[in-house]
């Protein structure tokens, strides 16, 4: 009992460091997971695993709150919720959009849970049976969808979405061992880094562009109430249990995490919610549902792959496997039958989070929102300094900040003429994913289409992963096509 | 006036957009292939994707020349105290280079509340002394960021 | 602005004040301060879990904390190079593996072990070839016949050209069709989902798979059987025609940049070496399926030359590299 209790003001002090790691933007929960690792080396294993778990629910939820109120994603599984969560905030309703990104976090945390808990064993056989031509179908999947979602036209958003593959693929390449794109340059070959690029595009980019439209508004607008209407919760509730197995899933998926399956499930939502409470993209309720609810819930996910098979199933349970070596333990078939009561520890920490951050979550708006309503030009060059800080905390590199400052100008100018950035950051992370497993998959079947065909033909997971693609942009292309009849 | 100046502006940021995209194509054409076959080999996404960064700028480029609307929110492009702070930005991160972290954002912040008249000077002062070292302080305690 | 001008003068005062404060004072015997080591990969891999395993245990020779810093990138050249550049005055160590041997060759980066004076060659890990249980092959002399009889049929996965298992591949011979993967983690999934036939891992990260009959192994790469595995056929001992090659395989060591103070390298060798005869770590290497070196001095840096030799012109000979061995003036052992 007493150790159950221990566990539990673990989990609650780790969720709320998780909620102020990943409200503060260029922070991430990866970040965060990754110091607590090496911080938590001389402590017992479960306890170490609760304040980890915590993070991870905290942070994941916490990129939200940045988000929806000065449009920074403080994580990466927050960029969708910012379509729609800003939009709410600058109508005034700051506060219900956060209520909401805070109650649907917790319900696709708790599907997650769920997930995690009965599905241990189902996504393992599941997981194993990706080939790379699967891997390749589904990166060209998200990058074409980066498109149908992205503001402007669907031109300028390819643009930056290639830009950002391009640049993803600078570095050493992985198939042939040789540096590629680096131009002759040592600082090159490490490649270009997600979080500064991230805290660049996203980060300064916003600050300068504040600046430049010379708005006296303050970045925050009114706040408005903070409960969700328990009858429009009890009304979306189908949607967030749809969206929280799409999180799931996605998040089960080895390597792909919160901001694909955030991306997915909002894409889902804007093809089935047909009278969205706004227009999505607007301020829809719908949207930041769909993407809270996805991200959370993929959580759950990302732990089936590596607890069961060893392999991290996003950014930050990469890291946690780097926690479970360090005390001795290895992720893979073996540690369920081994040590079964760890798998139940990691549940049940990461359903204590899942509630934490919800009361948390609730009591803490009003503070934070009270923090980021100072006046603009006094919050902005703060922000600019968190930004400066954030890069060069990554590896105490000054070389980083100048990639961020880099990056902030790209984005400002990107932003003036209306590209849109979000397609630039998913093409960094999808790039490298597409360009590898599409020639992994050329060499294995050795350039023979037929062999490749054949094999694509009798696998289900393939077929399943055509039918997926074809059904989407079939409904894609029937609404585009009515759009412009109409 | 401002509209004209807007869409050279928004012309001028495409073709350089165009010539971005040319030099990495170009870039791809040259990358060591070492010894993969055509299909597997390391340049052929590089050269896919910059060329359809090609298309897209170009198409982009069109449609600037082509539209004559200008929308109300980027037409004062232009902005001389929004480039000079910029400026002053990158002045800044070439700062860190030379002198310890906490002086140079310090002075920035300084500077920056000023700027924008957002607060009087002891108040300034005040303000950019505690972000400063309150963040660097919770950033060397909590996360054991080396400055 | 008149008060700005009253108050900048304090200001710049707490400014020296403060910068007073952090500037160290006198000097006294080495070590006096916390030691940096970078660990030139990302947190959890095996380098990362050695370094964190023996730091604290010379932390308590050297009276000073031992802090592991991970600077992954560009294959571990990024954090090379960064223990490189810091001042020679062994408050910087390097804990890495063998990839130093191959960035020349492969124009990753200038960086060779012949940059960094050995402190101690800590253990090396054994890589083994893994295949399903059900699959057709008995030993790997049978793997062998068939690449040689339909080449390019037999599928293997490695981590990339330079990767342990890309090395072994090349080893064995150029007949089989290389599937690079990412990572150990995913070569495993790649043989068990059936995607490619067999593989070359680190036996640290198939030894679970193996225990529980997930996979089953034809060889260790090695010139003579396990001691804790005496029921897996050697590679040196099926095969013999490849015992020029052997033993091959990862290796972990700690290195400090050239010019350090004699005092300071004799200081660390006397640490790590009591470090690594610690029974804990004797028990971790044993525990992680690893094979203890202790090698220093002079036998370190024949090992590493050695290493560097071989692994540069299997590279070479395999076609993987595009510069030669010979333009660095590696030998051919």
């Amino acid at each position: 009992m007493e150790h159950l209790l221990n566990i539990a003001l673990l989990t609650a002090g780790g969720t709320l460091a998780g909620i102020l790691v990943g409200a503060i933007p260029g922070l991430s929960a990866t970040m965060a997971v990754a110091i607590l690792v090496s911080l938590t080396y001389g402590w017992d294993v479960t306890s170490a695993l609760a304040v980890i778990m915590g993070i991870y629910q905290g942070a994941v939820f916490g990129g939200s709150i940045t988000a929806c109120l000065i449009n920074i994603p403080g994580a990466p599984s927050s960029v969708v919720t910012t379509l729609d969560g800003y939009p709410l905030a600058k109508r005034g309703e700051g506060g219900i959009a956060i209520g909401w990104a805070c109650t649907e976090s917790f319900l696709g945390g708790l599907v997650g849970v769920l997930a995690l808990w009965i599905g241990t064993p189902l996504i393992a056989r599941i997981a194993i049976g990706f080939a790379p031509q699967d891997y390749f179908l589904l990166a060209i999947f998200g990058i074409l969808l980066v498109g149908s979602f992205a503001e402007g036209s669907f031109g300028k958003a390819m643009f930056t979405a290639s830009l950002g593959i391009v640049m993803g693929l600078i570095g050493l390449d992985l198939i042939t061992g040789m540096p590629r794109l680096t131009f002759g340059s040592d600082l090159l070959v490490k490649g270009v880094d997600l979080v500064t690029a991230i805290l660049g595009l996203f980060g300064l980019s916003e600050v300068l562009y504040q600046l430049y439209q010379n708005s006296s508004a303050h970045v925050i607008q009114k706040v408005g109430r903070v409960l969700p209407p328990l009858n429009l919760l009890a009304r979306y509730l189908p949607l967030t249990l749809r969206t929280s197995s799409i999180g799931v899933l996605i998040g089960a998926l080895p390597g792909v995490g919160g901001p694909i399956a955030s991306l997915m499930a909002y894409d889902h939502a804007k093809r089935t919610v047909k009278n969205p409470s706004s227009p999505f993209g607007e301020g829809a309720y719908e949207g930041v549902v769909a993407s809270e609810s996805a991200n959370n819930a993929a959580i759950g996910g990302a732990i089936i792959p590596m607890l069961t098979l060893g392999i991290p199933g996003d950014a930050v349970t990469a890291v946690i496997i780097g926690a479970f070596q360090i005390h001795g333990l290895r992720p893979g078939p073996m540690l369920m039958t081994e040590t079964p009561e760890l798998f139940n520890m990691i549940v049940l920490s990461l359903l204590f989070a899942t509630f934490f951050f919800l009361i948390f979550g609730m009591l803490l708006i009003k503070p934070f929102i009270k923090l980021v309503s100072i006046p603009q030009n006094i919050l902005l060059p703060p922000i600019i300094f968190i930004t400066v800080i954030g890069a060069y905390a990554i590896n105490s590199s000054l070389i980083d900040v100048a990639w961020m400052a880099f990056f902030g100008i790209v984005g400002f100018v990107f932003k003036l003429y209306k590209f849109p950035i979000p397609p630039m950051v998913l093409g960094l992370v999808l790039g490298p994913l597409m360009d590898e497993t599409f020639r992994r998959t050329m060499i294995s079947y050795r350039g023979n289409f037929g062999d490749l065909l054949g094999a694509i033909a009798v696998s289900p997971i393939s077929l399943s992963v055509v039918a997926l693609m074809g059904v989407t942009f079939y409904l894609m292309f029937r609404k585009t096509g009515k759009a412009k009849r109409g | 006036m401002k509209a004209v100046r807007y869409k050279s502006g928004e012309i001028g940021a495409n073709i350089v957009f165009l010539l971005v995209a040319m030099f990495f194509l170009t870039s791809s054409f040259f990358i060591d292939a070492g010894n993969s076959q055509a299909l597997s080999s390391p340049k052929i996404v590089p050269i896919l994707l910059s060329a359809v960064m090609v298309v897209c700028a170009v198409l982009s480029l069109i449609e600037a020349i082509k539209t004559r609307q200008v929308s109300k929110a980027t037409e004062n492009v232009f902005q001389l105290p929004v480039l000079t702070y910029v400026g002053v930005f990158f002045v800044y991160v070439g700062a860190l280079f030379l002198l310890p972290f906490w002086l140079a954002s310090a002075a920035f912040l300084l500077f920056s509340f000023l700027y924008w008249k957002s607060l009087p000077p002891v108040k300034a002062i005040l303000a950019s002394a505690g972000v400063v070292a309150v963040s660097m302080t919770l950033f060397a305690k909590v996360f054991y960021i080396d400055f | 602005m008149k008060k700005l001008v009253r108050v900048l003068p304090a200001l710049f005062s707490l400014a020296v004040l403060m910068a007073g404060v952090s500037s160290p004072v006198g000097a006294a015997e080495y070590p006096e301060r916390q030691i940096t080591a970078i660990v030139p990969f990302a947190p959890g891999g095996s380098t990362d879990i050695m370094a964190r395993t023996i730091a604290p245990l010379a932390e308590a020779h050297l009276k000073q904390a031992v802090v592991v810093k991970n600077v992954s990138g560009g294959n571990g050249s990024i954090g090379a190079k960064e223990a490189l550049d810091k001042k020679a005055d062994g408050y910087t160590i390097l804990v890495t593996a063998e990839n130093l041997a191959s960035y020349r060759v492969m124009g990753v980066s200038q960086l060779s072990f012949g940059d960094y004076d050995p402190i101690i060659l800590l253990a090396r890990g054994v890589p083994v070839i893994v295949t399903k249980p059900e699959s057709q092959w008995k030993t790997v002399n049978d793997l062998i016949k068939d690449t040689t009889q339909k080449p390019g049929e037999v599928k293997i996965a490695t981590t990339g050209p330079t990767g342990v298992s890309g090395i072994v591949a090349t080893i064995l011979g150029a007949k089989f069709n290389m599937v690079p993967f990412k990572s150990e983690g995913e070569i495993i999934t790649a043989v068990l989902g059936g995607h490619t036939d067999v593989a070359t891992v680190g036996l640290l990260s198939v030894a679970d798979y193996i225990k529980a009959g997930k996979l089953k192994v034809l060889a260790v790469v090695n010139d003579r059987k396990l001691p804790n595995h005496p029921d897996w056929a050697a590679l040196g001992e099926a095969m013999p025609e490849y015992n020029k090659h052997l033993p091959w395989g990862p290796f972990y060591g700690v290195w400090v940049r050239k010019g350090m103070p004699a005092e300071v390298v004799a200081k660390l060798k006397d640490s790590f070496a009591k470090a690594a005869d610690d029974p804990k770590f004797k028990e971790f290497v044993s525990k992680n399926e690893m094979l203890p070196m202790n090698l220093m001095g002079a036998d370190a840096l024949k090992f590493a030359n050695d290493f560097t030799s071989k692994t540069a012109w299997l590279l070479f000979d395999g076609g993987a590299a595009q510069k030669s061995p010979a333009e660095f003036g590696i030998p051919r052992l």
